[in-house]
């Protein structure tokens, strides 16, 4: 089972590649919208993160859980409930 | 609950009744915005004065892929396709373009007698055909429409039914709510539309215009517009031309089979008022999409230069201000203003055409339906824009 903690760290590192930033430099209650991520880019996030966890991820769940903490913990309790 | 939370457009169980959330929403307020960014449009007269307003544009959907297929090019993954078919859509292109190509498809548009007597031989020919069990959808809604299309196109029909699913996956770009994998998947078909119709219009002989498909080529030539733009315009026909009739035809039956009461009570007389009052009450394209390019002022939000609007037709074709006891079935009022074709220069162009098909259809198939039985759950696609139902079931007694 995933911590939250590798989630949050997997999700600092799609985020930091779909802005080409390094992960550090994210902000872990910044809003994905003030980050810079779009309704374009953050399909492509989804996209990576359905691939690498083996997830279906509902798209508007980014909008719902607008921040990489709040995202991480979504997609935690995801794993745990698919498992 | 705050407004927002109520809407839940990609979740399956809103998708499948969404109504009664349409209600409390529009009950609290007649336009939100949704956490999405866009503005959520529900009343009946917001809607369409949002349709009837030249300032509110369309296209934001091309954009949005033109953009898409920016970023997918970074990670060489190729939108080519999805992009020309959806830039050819016709619902999503302005004026003065829009209204020169709308020009040309009416002027060359199959008449209504013509259309009566295809649907009727076509619905004959399906009904004749049926097995003892069998998926209403795609024994009949999905293929009747496919079938009149294929017609008035001159696209053969065998290539048409291997085509019946990538139609669905390509009109489902007009809605906002997709994830990755739908994207991937629509690009799949995507190439196999543009493939078979490249193939198709190469043998299709502009000096005998048999056929939709030969008009425009002809019009095409003679105006020196772009050919390749021909193709995609054929592949919107096709799409348009069955996919939202396909649900259209679906309701129909589900709902009388669902009324055996009202099955019985059926008339030709009634059949018209019946079709209108099913788009009225199921609008098959639940969502469409304008965008403002001036500021304006709409059910007293004030929206900003670029602003998205989401009209939700479902939601205004079920506003009780404007249809009295909206959730109910009732071929006696007025439902002829409902909103599910749109409104102004966007006016659905085949809504003559999906009305002739769902009455004949339905003339061919009341003196018979009665023998019909739902076998199972009715299971519904996962997409509201254009809410469709995958699967009806039936088995026929005796």
């Amino acid at each position: 089972m995933k911590h939250q903690d590798e989630v949050t760290s997997l999700v600092k590192t799609l985020i930091a590649k779909e802005l080409k930033v390094a992960p550090d430099s994210i902000g872990e209650d910044v809003s994905f919208h003030d980050l810079g991520l779009d309704s374009v880019n953050s399909l492509f996030l989804l996209g990576d993160l359905e691939q690498k966890l083996n997830l279906d991820i509902d798209p508007l769940s980014l909008y719902d859980n607008p921040t990489v903490s709040s995202f991480s913990n979504f997609i935690s309790t995801l794993i745990s409930e698919n498992i | 609950m705050k407004t927002s939370e109520l809407w839940k457009p990609s979740n399956l169980d809103f998708i499948q009744n969404p109504y009664p959330s349409y209600h409390k929403i529009r009950e609290s307020t007649p336009i939100f915005k949704a956490t999405t960014g866009d503005y959520v449009v529900m009343s009946y007269d917001l809607v369409r004065q949002v349709l009837h307003d030249p300032s509110c544009l369309t296209g934001s959907r091309v954009e949005w892929v033109n953009k898409l297929q920016g970023y997918a090019s970074n990670r060489n993954i190729d939108f080519d396709a999805t992009s020309a078919i959806i830039s050819s859509m016709l619902i999503q292109i302005n004026p003065p373009d829009h209204t020169e190509l709308r020009s040309l498809l009416a002027k060359n548009w199959p008449t209504k007698d013509l259309l009566s007597a295809m649907a009727q031989q076509l619905s004959t020919d399906i009904a004749g055909k049926l097995p003892k069990q069998f998926n209403l959808v795609t024994a009949i809604a999905k293929k009747l429409p496919m079938q009149m299309i294929c017609h008035v196109l001159g696209f053969p029909s065998d290539q048409g039914e291997r085509h019946l699913n990538d139609g669905l996956r390509l009109v489902q770009l007009l809605g906002p709510y997709l994830s990755f994998r739908d994207l991937l998947q629509t690009q799949k078909a995507a190439e196999r539309l543009l493939d078979s119709f490249q193939n198709f219009y190469d043998t299709v002989d502009p000096n005998k215009p048999a056929n939709l498909s030969a008009k425009i080529k002809q019009a095409y030539r003679n105006n020196g517009r772009k050919q390749d733009e021909a193709v995609t315009l054929l592949i919107f026909l096709f799409i348009a031309g069955f996919e939202t009739t396909s649900t259209l035809l679906s309701q129909c039956l589900l709902l009388l089979l669902n009324n055996k009461a009202l099955l019985g009570k059926m008339d030709q007389p009634s059949l018209p008022a019946f079709v209108s009052e099913v788009l009225r009450l199921h609008s098959p394209v639940q969502i469409t999409g304008r965008k403002t390019s001036q500021e304006m002022v709409l059910g007293g939000v004030h929206l900003p230069v670029g602003s998205i609007l989401t009209l939700c037709v479902g939601a205004a074709n079920r506003d009780p201000k404007h249809f009295k006891n909206p959730d109910a079935l009732d071929i006696s009022r007025d439902s002829k203003q409902h909103l599910s074709f749109g409104y102004g220069i966007h006016h659905c162009l085949g809504s003559q055409m999906a009305q002739i098909e769902a009455i004949e259809m339905l003339k061919i198939m009341i003196p018979i339906l009665g023998q019909f039985n739902l076998t199972g759950p009715i299971k519904w696609e996962n997409k509201l824009t254009i809410r469709s139902v995958r699967e009806i079931n039936v088995t026929r007694n005796g």
